[in-house]
């Protein structure tokens, strides 16, 4: 309610600042994608074709309240829906004030996306980028539900020689959000972003420190019980174990290092990211990169994606398990479902992509995309077996998609 | 025999010179009258209407960049010849500068005289034309000019 006042409030301020104020824009994808096996599921993919993996629709109103002073708003709906939402919520990506305090420098305050890599801005606008989606291995679902972050960020562009520029930004705010059944809290999160570009080139890197709290309704359960396990016996190796199974206050560090080049009817586009972890407690650590060709010839552009993505989820509590079972066979049934869960975030994927983009007509263009997944160390990469198969050690994902910007 | 000669001389100057009119007049930027900017470099013309730019220089006003219509061959020269980039580049890099918080893109009108017409009617405007006549540019100030390669 109060959003929505603070929106006509705007609304009212702006349509008296002048006549070409007002900038209304949309955007949408339509898309249509199907897993080549019955065993497996990536994303809302499966055996059968489904609109909801890659079907998106957004819109964005953007306006001056003085010379000076901004606002933007943007929402979007998805048909991906990884967190606890239902697919198609609509949801607020974009809700800020910006004000340009120099020629160089912007300061922005409210609901931003984060900034982690080169599309992480647009990864809702299928428009804006070559392929049928981001590539995964980068632009990680485990990431996705927390793409926005509440808080502030301070833009300053160096004009340098040469046509070249520098973009440094500087942010700090909140991010919260879940991921199937786990609550992620990040706060505070920081961090800086530095670009900097010709007009044909870009390299890009950024880290973001996050201070995070991350939960588990389903485990939960667990972490109770290893505290009364810890008590009764007077061993504190059942309170580490639990600890591996939430984090409270942890600093979490990610880096990202990508570029961008466009030399005559060619392109290379490819980023590298690294999540570090502490030592102890929920420890995630994943990396994962891609590296993208193109050609552009009239309206088409082929391309090919390679990629790679490696998640695994404290290593060290594993040997904590064998020794706490041989230790305590009473409680083998509840370690072993621990050992389980922990296995279960082990991610590690190749995969290699093809696919094609036609600009058929003015603000619209169609794609036609086939990935194929290599999964290793027993994993199933980002995806999940369905109707309880053993692990598949490959799937095909075929897309057709047609994005518009309005 | 020395009036032929200078008949042809007269009319390779005339030649020579409408030319040179033609040629150094292809493509202008142009503002306000009231605008207290007098030129632009190319470099900060293609930030203007990349949107890279935010404050006019040495101002505290922000240009409102006015454009042609997509398919339009002002805005096919425009874009090419001053601004250095491709079309299927710059329709990339109009939805990720867009959608992606950086700012408002440049209000689109239907015609030329519709850039003079804006332009006339908004103190910090800034548009571009093609080949104008010189008619056209009486009610305008020229930041810019550049000749197109014919």
């Amino acid at each position: 309610m109060r959003i929505l006042l603070g929106l006509i409030l705007i609304f009212t301020a702006c349509s008296s600042y002048g006549d070409h104020n007002w900038q209304f824009s949309g955007f949408g994808s339509l898309g249509v994608g199907k897993v080549n096996r019955e065993d497996y599921q990536f994303g809302e993919a499966d055996n059968n074709w489904d609109f909801d993996n890659d079907t998106r629709l957004g819109i964005q109103l953007q306006g001056n309240l003085t010379e000076r002073l901004a606002f933007t708003t943007q929402v979007s709906s998805s048909g991906l829906a990884l967190g606890g939402e239902e697919s198609y919520n609509p949801k607020l990506q974009w809700l800020f004030l910006s004000y340009q305090a120099t020629p160089d420098l912007q300061l922005r305050l409210g609901r931003l996306r984060s900034s982690y890599y080169i599309y992480s801005g647009t990864r809702d606008v299928g428009y804006s980028y070559p392929w049928a989606r981001p590539p995964i291995d980068v632009y990680t679902y485990l990431l996705q539900p927390l793409g926005n972050i509440d808080g502030a960020d301070l833009q300053y562009t160096l004009d340098m020689s040469n046509d070249l520029e520098l973009d440094i930004l500087l942010f700090v705010g909140e991010v919260e959000g879940e991921i199937r059944d786990v609550t992620v809290e990040s706060n505070p999160t920081y961090g800086a972003t530095f670009t900097l570009r010709s007009l044909d080139w870009l390299l890009r890197y950024s880290f973001h420190i996050e201070h995070t709290d991350i939960r588990s309704e389903g485990l939960q359960t667990a972490v109770d019980y290893y505290e009364d396990l810890s008590e009764l016996t007077g061993d504190p190796i059942f309170n580490e174990i639990g600890s591996a199974l939430y984090a409270e206050g942890t600093n979490y560090q990610y880096h990202a290092i990508g570029g961008q080049w466009d030399f005559n009817s060619w392109g290379i586009i490819a980023e590298k990211y690294w999540v570090l972890a502490p030592d102890s407690g929920f420890a995630n650590d994943s990396d994962g990169w891609y590296v993208s060709l193109l050609y552009h010839y009239n309206e088409f552009t082929p391309y090919t994606v390679l990629s790679a993505y490696d998640n695994t989820l404290d290593k060290d509590t594993l040997p904590l398990i064998d020794e706490a079972a041989a230790q305590y066979p009473f409680a083998a049934p509840l370690l072993e479902q621990t050992r389980a869960g922990i296995q279960s975030f082990k991610a590690k994927e190749r995969s290699i992509t093809l696919g094609v983009r036609y600009d058929f007509m003015a603000n619209t263009c169609i794609k036609f995309e086939v990935q194929y997944f290599d999964f290793l160390a027993g994993s199933t990469g980002q995806g999940f077996p369905l109707n309880d198969a053993d692990p598949p050690d490959n799937a095909t994902l075929m897309t057709i998609v047609m994005d518009v910007v309005f | 025999m020395i009036r032929p000669i200078r008949q042809l001389t007269f009319l390779l100057g005339t030649a020579l010179l409408l030319m040179a009119v033609r040629c150094h007049a292809d493509i202008v930027v142009i503002t306000n009258l009231d605008n207290p900017v007098t030129s632009l470099s190319n470099k900060e013309v293609r930030r203007v209407f990349l949107g890279r730019l935010h404050l006019y220089p040495g101002t505290e006003h922000e240009p409102l960049a006015i454009d042609l219509p997509q398919g339009s061959d002002a805005y096919r020269e425009f874009y090419d010849t001053v601004i250095g980039i491709s079309q299927p580049k710059l329709k990339r890099y109009r939805a990720y500068y867009l959608f992606s918080g950086k700012g408002k893109i440049p209000f689109m009108v239907e015609s030329p005289q519709a850039v003079i017409d804006s332009i006339v009617s908004s103190t910090y405007a800034i548009g571009y034309l093609v080949q104008p006549d010189e008619e056209q540019l009486n009610r305008v100030k020229v930041l810019y000019r550049q000749a197109t390669a014919e």
